[in-house]
């Protein structure tokens, strides 16, 4: 239970920073060396080719050199799937957590992301979330996250939001 | 013909190149849009997608050819084939998976079931319902007219009559071999599509990619300011051949930038430099060759960067979905073509730095002229006109065009337009019915 409730109060921390648009911030929740990948879904006969494999595309596949890119370039009044900006909202629940050794946490959890701009456009991104967790200096932060997004095809005209 | 469509005098005045304006009717019209299927996406060849994606008989992709769904097989002979992905008896998609592997095509409602040719095979009941009645011979798959690959790239148009697809990519297909064989081996797709959605008409993004230089600055002003492009130059070539493809390539390669380079930027720098060798400075200008459109709404960005095919289908006149895949040249290491394709990934698709802004404007331009007083009104494409030069005075005899005495320039966008007014007045004859 104790380990339940600190990966709840980061991602709590996470939903604060993103549903501001506080990107730059919102990295700290990462470790240096992270990756962050969110592969392409596809509509396949077979439950087990539906998500893209490690060598094939996907929506993001990032670095923290490429995510701190990607923070900068959002905050330019040039950025314009931000400007105005898009009105955010987060869910996040917890599924599953495993502790494959000390300093480590796999965490698996469902994610909606409520996004609206503009007079009346509105999307919702559903997403499975996995991360993997590691202690450092006494806090968790994310060194691994992949999430999967319900939707084949983006019913979006772009994907700007983090997940 | 459709009932009202409109005559080749109309046309004349909605799009005129020669004055450089075009009707913003074009872009919101049904009536057009319902004639745009018939005498453009049921004319032209149009890709359907790469042979590397069917390798294996059995094979298949989904693809789309105007609005229709279309299944693409790899036959038992080897053959590539394509069919409308609909039951002949009442009409389901066949193939509902992206992609996957099949001995047989059955459709789920029924139970029709037809070979990798398209020939109707089984129909459960055929003695005891049908009598043995039934001339499975009349009610094979709906096959498309011509299919043909050129560097890989299959593509087949529903037209009997239309001209071959080496005559269809004509002068284009000099620069199309700068892109897709330019290394041993040629080029394959990265797994997995990029699939969005953009309420805006087709030809919006279609325009864009074949010679618009001039929105870099603005829409994609903020990936500039994080030094992940340079400043837009005034040196390059914007270059149309007729038939309505088109490409622009800035000196330097296209989305060059300081920020999160990798290897690939240096393949494709030795590719140049090999390419220079063996044809010519002149060729090596064309390595990578940059960002173009095939007429009708098939693009490419080939950069020092990554290069991408996209396509966009029309679905209605305010609609569209795009399919977008990452290539490399087959002979990579595993290490440069993820480098290439995270990339990629960074900067194009929807979650790419840059595309993400093109979404956005282009969904705005079908909303700000849809009203009566907006459709009403004409597109300014004067940039450059009358500023037009061969391609062969400034880069040799043997490279086919017409180029912009300016890099930034309207004049691929005008070309663009000329062959779609062309092709929209051309009343063509009725299409024999498919298949009995």
């Amino acid at each position: 239970m104790q380990r339940r409730f600190e990966v709840e109060e980061l991602y709590r921390r996470e939903i604060v920073l993103l549903q501001a648009g506080r990107y730059s911030d919102w990295l700290e929740a990462f470790t240096e060396d992270m990756r962050y990948r969110a592969p392409v879904v596809r509509v396949a006969d077979h439950r087990s080719e539906v998500v893209a494999g490690p060598n094939e595309l996907a929506y993001y596949d990032e670095t923290m050199d490429t995510m701190r890119l990607r923070a900068r370039k959002l905050a330019s009044t040039l950025a314009w799937t931000e400007y105005p900006p898009s009105r955010l909202r987060y869910f996040v629940q917890v599924l599953e957590l495993e502790e494959p050794c000390d300093g480590l946490l796999d965490v698996t959890s469902n994610v909606l992301c409520y996004q609206t701009r503009h007079d009346d456009s509105e999307h919702f991104f559903f997403a499975l979330r996995r991360d993997r967790l590691c202690q450092q200096d006494g806090e968790w932060k994310v060194a691994e996250r992949s999430v999967e997004i319900d939707r084949s095809r983006l019913p979006s005209e772009n994907l700007s939001v983090f997940l | 013909m459709t009932p009202h469509s409109a005559s080749a005098d109309q046309l004349d005045q909605l799009v005129d190149t020669e004055k450089g304006l075009v009707a913003t009717t074009i872009f919101q019209d049904e009536a057009i849009y319902q004639q745009e299927l018939e005498r453009i996406f049921a004319r032209c060849w149009l890709y359907l997608g790469h042979d590397s994606e069917l390798e294996k008989e059995g094979d298949y992709i989904a693809a789309k050819m105007g609005d229709d769904p279309i299944v693409v097989v790899r036959a038992r002979d080897g053959r590539i084939r394509a069919f409308l992905n609909s039951c002949r008896h009442r009409g389901p998609k066949l193939c509902r998976a992206d992609k996957g592997n099949t001995g047989a095509l059955r459709c789920p409602y029924h139970g029709w079931t037809y070979a990798l040719s398209g020939e109707l095979l089984g129909v459960p009941r055929l003695k005891t319902a049908y009598h043995d009645e039934l001339d499975k011979r009349q009610f094979g798959l709906v096959e498309v007219a011509q299919l043909d690959t050129y560097q890989g790239m299959i593509f087949a148009t529903w037209d009997p009559d239309a001209s071959s697809l080496r005559e269809y990519l004509g002068d284009f297909t000099v620069y199309l071999d700068m892109m897709m064989n330019r290394a041993e081996g040629g080029v394959e797709v990265i797994g997995g599509v990029h699939k969005w959605t953009i309420e805006t008409n087709w030809k919006i993004p279609a325009e864009n990619f074949c010679g618009d230089q001039y929105h870099l600055s603005t829409t994609h002003g903020s990936s500039v300011e994080v030094g992940l492009r340079n400043r837009v130059g005034d040196a390059g070539h914007t270059l149309k051949v007729d038939g309505g493809h088109s490409l622009i390539r800035e000196k330097g390669g296209a989305t060059q930038g300081t920020a999160a380079l990798s290897d690939y930027t240096r393949y494709v720098e030795e590719t140049r430099e090999r390419i220079a060798r063996e044809r010519g400075p002149e060729a090596a200008e064309f390595v990578p060759i940059g960002v173009g459109t095939i007429f009708p709404n098939l693009s490419f960005l080939d950069s020092v960067r990554f290069r991408t095919l996209r396509i966009f289908h029309p679905v209605g006149p305010r609609r569209i979905e795009i399919n977008s895949w990452c290539l490399v040249d087959k002979e990579l290491s595993p290490e440069l073509k993820e480098a290439a394709m995270r990339q990629y990934v960074l900067v194009f698709g929807p979650s790419g730095m840059f595309e993400q802004d093109d979404g956005e404007i282009w969904n705005s331009i079908s909303e700000a002229t849809r009203g009566h007083i907006g459709r009403q009104r004409v597109f300014n494409y004067q940039m450059g006109l009358g500023h037009e030069v061969p391609v062969s005075e400034v880069y040799g005899v043997d490279m086919p065009g017409t180029m912009g005495e300016a890099f930034i320039t309207e004049s691929n966008h005008r070309g663009f337009y000329r062959e779609w007014a062309r092709r929209m007045s051309a009343e063509p004859p009725a299409l024999a019915p498919v298949g009995g």
